[in-house]
């Protein structure tokens, strides 16, 4: 492991913090919801809303966000993502932010859950609730996109499931300490500061999604 | 109720009608009983009745159309009374043809017989309670429970 704690390093910014366990939590409501019966319908909508949001935002900072946020930084080649798995174990390097695989574990980990979530927007229960794009598609591919939606779920609790074992297995095989530095943002034995966006550009990312999220279901309702 | 008993008389007789006809086809099956095209029809049918009444009541509940308290009471009767009918399309099955009930409806029998009852007690509670001027928020909440019966056996029962 590494050094000490004197020369942490501030390598996820607050967005990247935030956005993780929003997600985490808006998919962990969307989950429950989705068990507890009709009557929380309304909350399943709005977890589903939260975690569309939430990846649009980050799509976009993975784009313009602090360095180790971006896409550019954390995605590598396939001959890198080999070389680093076949030291894996006993491998010296510790990534400034994610590794080069994963990188690739985040691409994945945004995918699956924005095609999940996008699938519920026009889904439908055929009882009582369609999500709010529902209106948009013939009934054949509401059908379809319901069925993707509900069959999807075992996808993405694997996914997590994956996840989160991998996690352990850095702990466990390389002593890497990956949640704290989530939490906290710091991390030990990283060799220089990355660079970190200003917060007014996050925020106003995230206004813009919010507003375009906002004005594509009122275009729906209306 | 009053002036719907006639109503309500000629909807029982049918199904009544449509129960002996099932109960028929599942006694001597293989000999010009149903055929399990008929019964996946016949099913599909109570289905769609029970969802074309269902929805005004839907929209209603969501606060997307006016609560009227006679449509709302009408349906609602004509969700029970139809509800008692749907079970007659199963017996017997699984049955070949275009269908998305699963195999588990047989495997579990007396589990899906147990749902459809359910749901025939709820949507008879809703119809009692609409049509004994029940208020507008415990007839709504009534209404979620037979959306919710509705839900359990399709999360169970029906294709994905």
């Amino acid at each position: 492991m590494g050094v000490s704690g004197t020369n942490a390093v501030y390598v996820w910014d607050l967005w990247v913090r935030l956005f993780h366990w929003g997600l985490a939590a808006a998919m962990a409501l969307a989950w429950y919801s989705a068990e507890q019966g009709i009557a929380w319908q309304q909350v399943h909508a709005w977890s589903g809303y939260a975690v569309i949001v939430l990846l649009a935002f980050r799509l976009l900072w993975g784009l313009f966000g602090s360095e180790t946020a971006r896409f550019s930084q954390f995605l590598t080649g396939p001959r890198r993502v080999l070389n680093y798995l076949r030291h894996w174990r006993h491998g010296a390097s510790h990534s400034i932010g994610h590794n080069p695989i994963g990188g690739w574990a985040v691409v994945v980990l945004l995918a699956v859950p924005f095609v999940q979530a996008a699938s519920g927007l026009f889904a439908t229960d055929e009882i009582l609730f369609s999500g709010p794009l529902n209106p948009w598609v013939s009934s054949s591919t509401a059908d379809a996109l319901t069925s993707l939606h509900v069959q999807l779920f075992d996808l993405v609790l694997a996914l997590v499931i994956v996840h989160v074992a991998a996690i352990g297995a850095y702990r466990l095989f390389r002593g890497d300490r990956l949640v704290k530095p989530m939490i906290t943002g710091y991390k030990d034995s990283v060799s220089y500061q990355p660079r970190i966006a200003p917060a007014h550009r996050a925020l106003a990312l995230l206004a813009g999604v919010i507003a375009v999220f906002a004005a594509l279901l009122a275009a729906a309702s209306a | 109720m009053r002036e719907r008993g006639g109503k309500l008389f000629s909807l029982l007789a049918l199904s009544s009608a449509a129960v002996l006809a099932a109960g028929g086809a599942t006694a001597d099956r293989g000999a010009g009983g149903m055929s399990d095209e008929d019964k996946i029809e016949y099913r599909k049918a109570v289905y769609k009745v029970i969802g074309v009444n269902f929805k005004p009541m839907g929209a209603m509940v969501k606060g997307k159309i006016d609560y009227d308290p006679e449509l709302f009471a009408r349906n609602a009767q004509r969700v029970a009374d139809v509800s008692e009918m749907a079970l007659e399309g199963f017996r017997g099955g699984p049955h070949q043809g275009n269908t998305e009930s699963l195999d588990a409806i047989w495997e579990e029998w007396a589990d899906y017989r147990q749902g459809t009852e359910r749901f025939q007690e709820q949507a008879q509670e809703l119809a009692s309670a609409a049509q004994g001027g029940a208020e507008w928020p415990q007839l709504k909440k009534q209404f979620i429970q037979v959306a919710d019966t509705c839900k359990s056996c399709h999360d169970d029962y029906r294709e994905d």
